[in-house]
Formats: C-alpha cells, sequence, structure tokens
C-alpha cells in the first residue's frame, strides 16, 4: 500500500463516494459511482497473480451493468416514472444485496485482506446513500428485498470454511436489515451502517494480525487473548444480545414501521447468521479457561480498536431517546 | 461411639421439638389467649401491578395451637423412632427427612399467603414422597408415586389458583375477600385441599402410604400432611362463604369419605390400614364439618384427632415392632398378656376415637354432632354422617377385639419383646394428650366450646349413635367369628376396596396416562415437533445452503444472465402489483 498510485486511487475511491454522497442529481450521482468503481480496482491487486485479476474482472463486470442500468434508467424514467424501480436495483446489485449478490462471494473469496475489508465497508456507503435518496414510495417496496437478503445471508453462510466468504453472507444479511431501516429513519441505517464497519474494522485487524483466512485457523491459534477479542467481535457482528450489535438491530426493531411478516424474516436471518458465528467461535470459546484477560488486554493497538469500536456506537444509541 | 452418636440425633430432635411445642404453648397461647388478638407480620417484598408480593406471618389460635401440637407430636414421633428405627443405618438421613417434613408443615401454618403456602405445600408432597419409599421396594415405590402424584394435582390446582388471585391483586388469605371467578378459585381451593386429604375422588393413596415407617404414618396421618388439606379450606373459609355451592360439594364429598372409609375399614385385615381408614373418616368428617359451616369446630376436632390419632399409630407401632414386625389383624392377638401397656393404650385411644365422654374425642365429635343438628344440612346428609359416626366405634372395636383380645394365630412368644423407655416416654405424652387435650382446649380457647341449640331427641340420637356400634360389634363378635372365611360377595369387594377407588386412581389412571404419553412421545416428539422443529429446520437449512452452492457455482457470465432474469422479473412483478 505504500506505492504512490495506491495513495492516488485510494484518494479517488474516498472522494468520489464524497461526491455521491453530496451530489445532487443523478448524473454526478452515476460520475460518483463510476469513479469509486476505477479507484478500487487498482487496490485489488496487491500481489499481481492471476486469482486478483480475476476478482478484478468478476467485480468490474457487474458493476459496470449496475452502474448502466442505473444512469439508463435515471434518463428514461422522466418519461416512463415506473421505471423508476430499475434505479433500486440497480443500487441493489451494486450493493450486493441478496437475489443480485451472485458477483459477491466469488470476489471476496479470491481477494486479499485489506481490499476485501474496503469491499465490505467503504464501498457499501456510496450505492446505500443513494437508496436513501431515492423516492420515499419506492423505499417501500425494498422491504421484501431487505428480508430476502437477511434470509439468504443467513442460508448461505452455514456451510462456509473461509472466514472471508462467510463474512460476505453475513455483509448480506447486514445489508438486508440496513435496507430495512432506510424505509423509517435514515438515522439509524447511518449508524447501523457506521457500527458494521467498526466492528468489521475490529475483525480485519486480528483476522490480518494472523493472516487467518480458514476457518481451521482459528484452532491453531496461539495467541487466545487476541482469539478472545475477535470472538466476542463476530459475536457481536451476530448480535448476540449484551454485545453493541445487538442493539443496532434493537433500535431497527424499535423504530420500523414494517409488517410483522418482515420482522419476522429478519429476525430469523438473524438467527440462522448467529448460527454460524457460534460455530465459527465455540472453538475459541471452549477454550475460555486458559485465557488470562488481565495480563495482555489492555495496551495494545488491537484491543483499543476493539474496545473503541464496540464502545463508540453505543454513544450513537443517545441520538434516538 | 459412633452408635451412641447415632442414636443421639433421634433424641436431640424430640427435645427440640419438645421444647418448642413448650415454648409455642406457654408463650404463643398466652400472648395471643391474654390479649385476644391475632398478629400478622408482613414482610413486602415489592409490588407489581397491584399486586403484592408479600410474605405474611399470622400469630393466632390457630397457628399457635396447631404449631405447638405438631411439634409435640413429631417429638413424641421422633422418640418413638429411637426404638422402632433402632436398625436403621442413615439414621440421620431419616431424621433430617422427619424435620423437614414438619418444617414445611409449620411454614404452611404460619404464611397465609397463596404463593408462600405452596412452598411448605409443595416440601410436604415431596418429602412425604421419600418417606413413603423409604422401605426402598417396589410397593413402597408405587404408593410413593401414586402420593407425590395424587398431591402433584393438588399442587397444580393451587398454582391455577394463584393464577386467578392475580384478579384479585391479593395471595393472602385468612380473611374475606371476593372477585371475579370467585367460585371457581374457591372450588379449586376445594379440590386442592381434598387432595391432599384424601377426600373421596383422591382416596386411594391414603392407605397406601402405609408403606412408610410406622412413626412416619403418625406424623403423616395424624398432624402433617393430610391435616393440611383440611387447614387450607379452614384458612380460606372465610372467601368459602361467599360461594355457597362450593361449599355444598364439600359436606357431601365429606360425608361420603366418611362413610366409605368408615365402611372399608370394617373390612380390611392390616392393622396400620384399619387406622390409616379410621383417619380418613375423620378427615370427611373435618371437612363435613367446614362444610356445614363450623371451621372452629373443625380446627378443634382436628386437634384432638391429631392427639390420639398419634397415640393409635404409636401403639401399633410399638405393637408391630415387637411382634417381629406383623401388622396382619389374622396374624395378631392376645396383646393384652403380652403387651399391657401398649394394647391399654391402644384402647385408650380408640376409645377416644369413638368419643367416649370426658376424653379429648367426646369434646369435639358432640360439637360437630350438635352442629350438624343445629345446621343446614339435609336429612340424607345426617343419617349418612350418623351412620359414619357409628362405624368409627365399629372399626376401632373390631382394632381392639382382633388385636388385643381376640386369639394369636402367630409364631412362638420367645420372638415378642416388650417396649423399651423411649416409647413408653413417648407414648406416655401422647396419652396424656389424648385424655386431656380436648378439655384443655375448651378451657384456653374460647371459641371451640361451641354453643349449638339441640333439642332432646338430637341429644338422644347422638348418644344411641355413639353406642350403638359398641353393641352392634358385641353381637356381632359373640354370635359368630368376625373373620370368619366367607366367600367374597360382590358387595363386600366393593366395599372392602374403597369402592374400586384403588383400581380407578391405580393402574386404570397409570395406564390411560401412560399410554397417551407413549402416544404423545410418538407424535410430537418424535413426529411433529422433529418435522416442524428440530430435523425439518435442518433439513430445509440444508436444502437452502445446496440451493446457494448451485447458484454461486456458475461462471460470471450466468450471474449476469441470473441478474437479467431476476430484473425482469421483478419488472413484471411490480407493474403488475402496484
Amino acid at each position: 500500500m505504500k506505492s504512490p498510485n495506491k495513495l492516488l486511487f485510494m484518494f479517488l475511491m474516498i472522494s468520489s463516494t464524497c461526491l455521491v454522497a453530496s451530489s445532487s442529481n443523478w448524473l454526478t450521482t452515476w460520475m460518483g459511482l463510476e469513479i469509486n468503481m476505477l479507484g478500487y480496482i487498482p487496490l485489488i491487486f496487491l500481489k499481481d497473480n492471476a486469482m486478483e485479476s480475476e476478482a478484478a474482472v468478476k467485480y468490474l463486470i457487474p458493476q459496470s451493468v449496475g452502474s448502466t442500468i442505473f444512469i439508463s434508467s435515471a434518463i428514461i424514467s422522466n418519461y416512463f416514472n415506473n421505471l423508476q424501480i430499475l434505479m433500486l436495483i440497480a443500487m441493489c446489485l451494486k450493493l450486493g444485496v441478496a437475489p443480485f449478490h451472485f458477483w459477491f462471494p466469488p470476489v471476496m473469496a479470491t481477494l486479499q485482506l485489506i481490499p476485501a475489508f474496503i469491499l465490505l465497508t467503504w464501498q457499501k456507503i456510496a450505492p446505500i446513500l443513494v437508496i436513501a435518496s431515492l423516492n420515499t414510495l419506492l423505499l417501500k417496496m425494498i422491504m421484501p428485498i431487505a428480508v430476502i437478503s437477511a434470509l439468504w445471508g443467513g442460508v448461505g453462510g452455514i456451510n462456509q470454511t473461509d472466514i472471508r466468504s462467510l463474512l460476505t453472507y453475513s455483509s448480506i444479511g447486514h445489508t438486508g436489515w440496513m435496507l430495512a431501516s432506510i424505509a423509517s429513519n435514515h438515522m439509524i441505517m447511518f449508524s447501523y451502517l457506521l457500527t458494521y464497519i467498526l466492528i468489521n474494522a475490529s475483525i480485519f485487524t486480528f483476522l490480518l494480525k494472523e493472516n487467518m483466512k480458514s476457518y481451521k485457523q482459528l484452532f491453531y491459534s496461539k495467541e487466545s487473548t487476541k482469539m478472545f477479542i475477535l470472538t466476542i467481535s463476530l459475536l457481536s457482528l451476530g448480535g448476540l444480545p449484551p454485545l453493541t450489535g445487538f442493539l443496532m438491530k434493537l433500535l431497527v426493531l424499535m423504530f420500523t414501521e414494517a409488517k410483522m411478516v418482515i420482522i419476522f424474516g429478519l429476525i430469523t436471518g438473524a438467527l440462522m447468521s448467529l448460527f454460524y458465528y457460534l460455530s465459527l467461535t465455540f472453538s475459541v470459546l471452549l477454550n475460555m479457561s486458559k485465557i488470562n484477560l488481565t495480563k495482555h488486554m489492555m495496551n495494545t493497538k488491537e484491543s483499543t480498536l476493539f474496545l473503541l469500536s464496540q464502545i463508540l456506537p453505543l454513544t450513537m444509541i443517545l441520538f434516538f431517546f | 461411639m459412633s452408635l451412641n452418636k447415632k442414636l443421639m440425633i433421634p433424641i436431640l430432635c424430640a427435645v427440640f421439638l419438645y421444647c418448642v411445642a413448650m415454648f409455642l404453648w406457654v408463650f404463643g397461647v398466652y400472648m395471643v389467649g391474654s390479649t385476644e388478638q391475632s398478629y400478622m407480620v408482613e414482610w413486602q417484598f415489592f409490588s407489581l401491578c397491584s399486586s403484592v408480593w408479600s410474605l405474611p406471618i399470622i400469630v393466632d389460635y390457630i397457628s399457635v395451637i396447631f404449631s405447638c401440637f405438631v411439634c409435640l407430636i413429631s417429638g413424641s414421633v421422633s422418640l418413638f423412632s429411637m426404638s422402632y428405627m433402632e436398625g436403621e443405618v442413615y439414621m440421620k438421613r431419616f431424621m433430617m427427612l422427619i424435620m423437614a417434613f414438619v418444617g414445611s408443615m409449620n411454614l404452611l401454618i404460619f404464611v397465609p399467603s397463596m404463593i408462600t403456602i405452596l412452598l411448605g405445600w409443595d416440601g410436604l408432597g415431596i418429602v412425604s414422597f421419600a418417606l413413603v419409599i423409604y422401605y426402598q421396594n417396589k410397593k413402597s415405590l408405587a404408593a410413593g408415586m401414586l402420593t407425590v402424584l395424587v398431591n402433584r394435582v393438588g399442587d397444580a390446582l393451587l398454582i391455577l389458583v394463584i393464577c386467578f388471585l392475580v384478579n384479585w391483586g391479593e395471595w393472602r388469605i385468612g380473611y374475606g375477600m371476593t372477585g371475579s371467578y370467585s367460585m371457581l378459585v374457591c372450588f379449586l381451593v376445594v379440590v386442592g385441599a381434598m387432595t391432599k386429604s384424601a377426600q373421596i375422588p383422591f382416596s386411594a393413596w391414603l392407605p397406601a402410604a402405609m408403606a412408610a415407617p410406622t412413626p412416619v404414618s403418625a406424623l403423616v396421618h395424624s398432624s402433617t400432611l393430610v391435616t393440611a388439606g383440611v387447614y387450607l379450606v379452614i384458612r380460606f373459609y372465610s372467601t368459602l362463604i361467599e360461594s355457597q355451592e362450593v361449599l355444598w360439594f364439600l359436606s357431601k364429598m365429606g360425608v361420603l369419605t366418611l362413610l366409605m372409609a368408615g365402611l372399608s375399614a370394617c373390612y380390611e385385615v392390616d392393622l396400620k390400614k384399619i387406622i390409616a381408614l379410621s383417619t380418613l373418616s375423620q378427615l370427611g368428617l373435618m371437612m363435613f364439618t367446614v362444610g356445614i359451616g363450623f371451621p372452629l369446630v373443625a380446627v378443634f376436632h382436628l386437634l384432638t384427632h391429631a392427639l390420639f390419632k398419634a397415640l393409635l399409630f404409636l401403639c401399633a407401632g410399638s405393637i408391630i415392632h415387637s411382634t417381629m414386625d406383623s401388622q396382619d389383624g389374622r396374624i395378631l392377638g392376645s396383646l393384652n398378656y403380652l403387651l399391657p401397656f401398649s394394647s391399654s393404650c391402644l384402647v385408650l385411644s380408640s376409645v377416644a376415637l369413638c368419643g367416649m365422654p370426658f376424653l379429648s374425642g367426646f369434646y369435639s365429635k358432640d360439637l360437630i354432632l350438635e352442629g350438624a343438628f343445629s345446621g343446614f344440612s339435609g336429612v340424607l346428609e345426617i343419617v349418612i354422617m350418623l351412620m359414619g359416626a357409628g362405624l368409627s366405634l365399629i372399626y376401632s372395636l373390631r382394632i381392639l377385639l382382633v388385636g388385643v383380645f381376640g386369639q394369636s394365630y402367630g409364631g412362638g412368644l420367645s420372638m415378642y419383646e416388650t417396649e423399651s423407655g423411649y416409647v413408653v416416654c413417648s407414648i406416655c405424652v401422647l396419652s396424656i394428650g389424648a385424655i386431656m387435650g380436648g378439655w384443655l382446649l375448651q378451657s384456653v380457647w374460647v371459641e371451640v366450646n361451641g354453643f349449638s341449640l339441640v333439642g332432646v331427641f338430637g341429644k338422644l340420637v347422638i348418644s344411641v349413635v355413639t353406642f350403638v356400634g359398641l353393641f352392634y360389634s358385641f353381637v356381632n363378635f359373640f354370635l359368630s367369628k368376625i373373620l370368619s372365611k366367607k366367600n367374597p360377595s360382590g358387595v363386600s369387594w366393593f366395599l372392602s376396596g374403597m369402592w374400586f377407588m384403588n383400581l380407578a386412581s391405580g393402574s386404570f389412571l397409570a395406564g390411560v396416562g401412560l399410554k397417551l404419553g407413549k402416544t404423545m412421545h410418538l407424535c410430537l416428539d418424535l413426529g411433529w415437533m422433529e418435522v416442524l422443529g428440530g430435523q425439518g429446520v435442518f433439513s430445509v437449512l440444508g436444502s437452502g445452503v445446496s440451493l446457494s452452492y448451485l447458484t454461486q457455482k456458475g461462471s460470471l457470465l450466468v450471474y449476469i444472465r441470473m441478474f437479467m432474469v431476476m430484473l425482469i422479473f421483478l419488472m413484471v412483478c411490480i407493474n403488475v402489483f402496484y
């Protein structure tokens, strides 16, 4: 990541997201999205191997299809109002929400950890902002997509052994929850997104430290304290009650105006995803007795990040009460 | 040393219980009696949704005297088990169980709240199970299961009562309350009490519980377990009078139990079972008394009955222990020569049970009969009640004629032994109670003196009923052998089998229950619950996972095609539906 061109592309990616966020018409939005995609693709290449090129192509094509559909439907919807829905679907494709998510797991499975992290977190911001700025009537139609996404995120992740694939499906599920919260209150969606990014940050810090990609590596890890923190972060991502991830889900459920069926689907999806987080973390949790928490915990960078990612989102709850 | 240590435990318990009884008698009765007031201490935990969660403790005549009698009797029983359980290895465990039993009974007595009373109530049920199966064999286990399951029915009904009482915002009992579902609540309480007191549909467990060691039977059947139901009804009486139908039901059931138990006792040969059935008939009498509206008289009878019934059981236990564990009336006999002390006390207690004037049973029984005449009960009911009361003399005399005065069919006399000092001591204490109890209670407790207007005819009938049994028994005894071998007819089979309640509540119910349970297990646990629960979810998730693998298998072009198909599908859908 040290080379100057990486820095340039990083700058492009970040600034284009800001462009999307602050744009006032669909054309600038589309521009921002395209620049964002073009800024991200060079960041994929860390080792310059064939896998990464494949990932880049697999990423490029769906994204450009999505952008094309987006701009064309934005233009046509001046004349045919019904076609506005296509914009929503195009953004869903870019986000990787469930019925349109097929490109997402294969791309993630071939990425290195840092690009994977960026794809999971930063690349979600621009499309979801576009969705949030769509017509409110249109946002009511998003609920079925949200439910399908939450459920599919739960089902797809169950048999995964690769941590990145697993996090991909978890991201699909979480995106479903975010979409469900868009219709009621944008603030909740933003705080959910922020929490999701923070928790993922703490997870990826540990994964990077151990260069951990597969499920099995959890068993052989030496540093049990770090594993414990990773476990807590994963469970927080899954939404286990006393942790931060649960509070965000609770906020979504408290402020939602959705029907009971939708809420039921969302919760079922969250439960299924909790199942695979738990099965991922059992090996660590069962070794809990060997862990001496007080010894290593307080003075490392990772634990600071962990604590911040767990505690910072809690302050955001103050907005809602 | 260790043997002595082991033997110390019952003495310690006995001394402790006697001391508590003395304390309660001296201070409790003095406090309540001198001030003529009842005291209620209430510890409130919290108040939730206008229902108060509290632990009330009531100190009044009923609770103080009842608890005093319980402690006195259980002290005697502990002392008695010194000799009766002398070969016992786990003496400590046995005494712990007895003390737990007494403790739960006291909890029940002093806490007049429906929730906290359940602690004592459940405690009695569980400990009684442990005590009934104390001799670890199959028969005891069957009896214990019957006992504990019938008690469980009562527990369930009480829990239902607690649920319904939420409507009233109040779980304290002991003063008049009424509210929505008043009659249902009263009915549930009464039926729950009937399970504990073994009234008619639930009678079978009481004779079965005789599988317990005799000291335990003495405790269970005199003052603790079976009287818990009567006690609950008495405490709840001020609410019960609001729904007369329930009281009507209670008096009918009580009088039927009285008759049924009396008749069965006349056919039974097991010494302990005869006494158990006599307890049952007396319980029926108490329930009847509450039902016709004399709760205090019922308490009085409960207390005097506790004294002489405990004595009866201890004498029987002493006889059983001294004659090499024989309790069959067909074997026992001529005990007046062998065990003069025990058999004389047996005579004393039986006579007190029959209502011999100026023994303790007389005072309470006379009051009940007078009450029945002056109350609002029907003629048929009175007649049945008089028959039942008359039967008490017959079965009491039957015990005496068979056991004490009849001819012995047992083994050699060399195997017999005499009572030990502990037994003599414990029996003496209870004998004093059986002689003096009624008089003593009437002299300290004004309310139980009773005042009923009965005509000359009524009084005559009462005396005739009390003594007609004596006449009948003697005629029967001298004209023919009581236990002569007759072919059992259908009627005697019906009467001796507790009106078939043995069969109905034993194997029949168990068979139906087990069959239902098996069906439920097959249909629900192994069937639908699996299909809709674990296995079903697993297979659905499995197919979902394989679907997701299938969709992820294709190349990029496949994904794009799938996206396009989905896009068109969604467009069509949305344009059709919106």
